[in-house]
């Protein structure tokens, strides 16, 4: 369960500010934040994946604060519990689709490589990206470049999946189906899922949908 | 953390570019490399060159320049030098400073030194003929190994020695010399060498000849006229140019032997009395020749001669800091181009320690991968350095 309470956060020399009272999302929920570009959506999930600290107030994850947690203790949080989806997928280019999937294992969770990889290749059968698991980022659209980095995302069976616009570069079949993996996903696992995205259309896959205008209380809310 | 990961992760980067690798490996190896290479070569140089002046315990020669005689006497190079008079080498001999062994070198065949010595000389050289027999008369010569090889030259063959000015018409004949042996290498300037015995090169200096026989009735005023106990010779008798078994006996020295010359000696002591001793008798400063210890003449050479290459050494040095410096900062570049790459990382679940050792092993590897690589080039350059200086020095 995700719960974010009475949190403020302002980049530095920045007018942006952002204040949440309260936000919720419970397991096995998904839950839609939507606003126009810019309003501070990929800032929220930073700090509800505690790359970002707030200034105020308190982010807890299955009841541990992340925002109070040190660099390393935070990193090794978010490897084992937190899986992200980003709007650009951060793949590495030079490591191949397989070790993109596993880069959590590289990265530290050696001792779950056998799980992590037999659910990966689960999750490459379904998002349809099996075919190119020896396949370096390049050589892929960038449909099946946003599948690699959602099956990055799932294998480590997170308790909290945060994405960062999915489905934004998917056509609508695709959309439609790889978001039915996350969210069935989610559901299966009594996972969090919290994902912001503008394709309304969509938006009666999730549980709860969330007006980030209504989320964030400050007055200045436009990112730098 | 997952060291077998973090290893992982820096080989893939490494290997997914390849060249831009191997270029930073190259370039750290080859300033490792260069400094380490050019030490061996000085160290090298200066065993080879001492090796053959430490088994040359002391030599005496006309005064002058003391590392000319060495390098004439040890490595045949050719000097301008005056000679030593045979007297001189005899009334050496007479004090019994040890064994003395006599070289003239002033003569070439076949671009190659002849050497005018005695047996003891293959004894302290430790010269055995591999082919063929050692000298026994006039005229026969024993050839190095290279020499053989380059001129293809075997026993039974001949070599001709080479007039010191072609344009001298009254000068000395060459003399056409029997091979009679091949010598085993031993890398060193005996290699490319004609061993010749003393009296050989005294024939080649025009001061011994054979010709036909005056006495031999021939045609009247054929080789010259002849009263009754009389014999004048003229220019038409035949000298001869090689030294055979049938004109062995005509041939015969003129002048007075005391005079004739000789490169130098190498005096061979027995022992330290000896060696004090004979340094003792030629301290004389009105003495007309001098003795000298090749090594110490070869020491000083060296510290001539390698002093320029210290220098080279000390530049190497900083261009090797220079080629290091510039290596780290193609590696903070790289790294600062990675810089989404190393986010990603952090954003996925590396603690900045992580990110850090990701850095930093991916360093380690390069440098080590250099260090190998020179290690390996030195370990070459090492074996690789004696035999062909042995070449080139001797």
């Amino acid at each position: 369960m995700l719960r974010v309470e009475e949190i403020e956060f302002q980049y530095p020399q920045s007018d942006y500010r952002l204040r949440i009272d309260r936000f919720v999302c419970q397991a096995a929920q998904a839950t839609a934040i939507v606003g126009p570009s810019g309003c501070g959506k990929t800032t929220f999930l930073n700090l509800a994946a505690g790359i970002l600290h707030p200034s105020r107030g308190v982010i807890s994850v299955d009841g541990v604060e992340i925002s109070s947690l040190g660099d390393s203790m935070g990193a090794t949080f978010r490897l084992a519990r937190i899986g992200l989806i980003f709007q650009e997928f951060e793949l590495v280019e030079h490591l191949a689709v397989r070790d993109n999937i596993l880069l959590p294992v590289h990265l530290g969770l050696r001792s779950q490589r056998t799980a992590i990889e037999a659910e990966a290749k689960r999750l490459a059968e379904h998002t349809g990206i099996a075919g190119y698991w020896r396949m370096h980022p390049r050589n892929l659209s960038h449909g099946e470049r946003q599948r690699v980095a959602i099956c990055r995302a799932l294998s480590t069976k997170p308790s909290l999946v945060l994405a960062d616009e999915p489905t934004g570069n998917l056509d609508p079949l695709n959309k439609r189906k790889v978001l039915d993996v996350m969210i069935t996903t989610a559901r299966e696992r009594g996972q969090c899922l919290v994902v912001a995205t503008h394709d309304v259309e969509l938006l009666d896959a999730f549980d709860a949908v969330v007006q980030f205008e209504e989320l964030n209380q400050s007055r200045e809310s436009t990112t730098p | 953390m997952n060291p077998g990961g973090i290893a992982f992760l820096s080989w893939k980067h490494l290997s997914h570019r390849p060249m831009r690798s191997l270029t930073l490996v190259t370039t750290i190896a080859l300033t490792l490399f260069f400094p380490r290479a050019l030490q061996v070569f000085i160290s090298e140089s200066e065993d080879v060159l001492q090796e053959r002046a430490r088994s040359t315990p002391l030599l005496v020669g006309p005064k002058g320049s003391s590392i000319d005689l060495t390098l004439n006497s040890l490595y045949f190079t050719p000097q301008q030098l005056p000679p030593l008079t045979y007297a001189a080498y005899e009334n050496l001999s007479r004090q019994r400073f040890g064994t003395t062994i006599p070289v003239h070198s002033r003569f070439r065949a076949e671009e190659a030194p002849v050497i005018g010595t005695s047996l003891a000389y293959f004894e302290l050289r430790e010269l055995m003929v591999v082919s063929g027999r050692m000298i026994t008369r006039l005229g026969d010569c024993v050839i190095g190994a290279q020499l053989a090889a380059r001129k293809n030259l075997k026993p039974g063959d001949t070599i001709t020695s080479s007039p010191e000015n072609v344009f001298d018409l009254a000068g000395v004949y060459p003399l056409r010399m029997r091979i009679t042996g091949v010598l085993a290498p031993n890398h060193t300037a005996d290699d490319d060498a004609v061993f010749v015995d003393l009296k050989t090169t005294w024939i080649i200096e025009g001061l011994a000849h054979g010709h036909q026989d005056l006495t031999d009735p021939g045609p009247p005023g054929e080789s010259g006229e002849s009263g009754k106990n009389v014999v004048r010779a003229n220019a038409s008798v035949i000298e001869f140019n090689e030294v055979t078994d049938e004109n062995i006996t005509s041939f015969h020295f003129h002048g007075e032997p005391g005079a004739y010359p000789l490169s130098s000696a190498i005096v061979v002591p027995r022992n330290q009395k000896q060696h004090a001793l004979a340094l003792a008798a030629y301290q004389d400063k009105d003495a007309t020749a001098q003795m000298v210890i090749p090594l110490s003449a070869v020491t000083d050479l060296a510290d001539t001669l390698f002093a320029t290459q210290r220098l080279a050494l000390a530049a190497f040095r900083l261009l090797g800091v220079a080629a290091l410096g510039l290596a780290s900062l193609v590696f903070l570049l790289s790294f600062r181009l990675r810089e989404r790459e190393m986010l990603t990382y952090a954003k996925i679940g590396a603690s900045r320690i992580l990110v850090g050792t990701l850095k930093a092993v991916e360093v380690t590897i390069v440098v080590i991968s250099a260090m190998i690589l020179a290690r390996v080039a030195v370990s070459l350059t090492r074996s690789l350095a004696s035999d062909l200086l042995s070449r080139f020095l001797n």
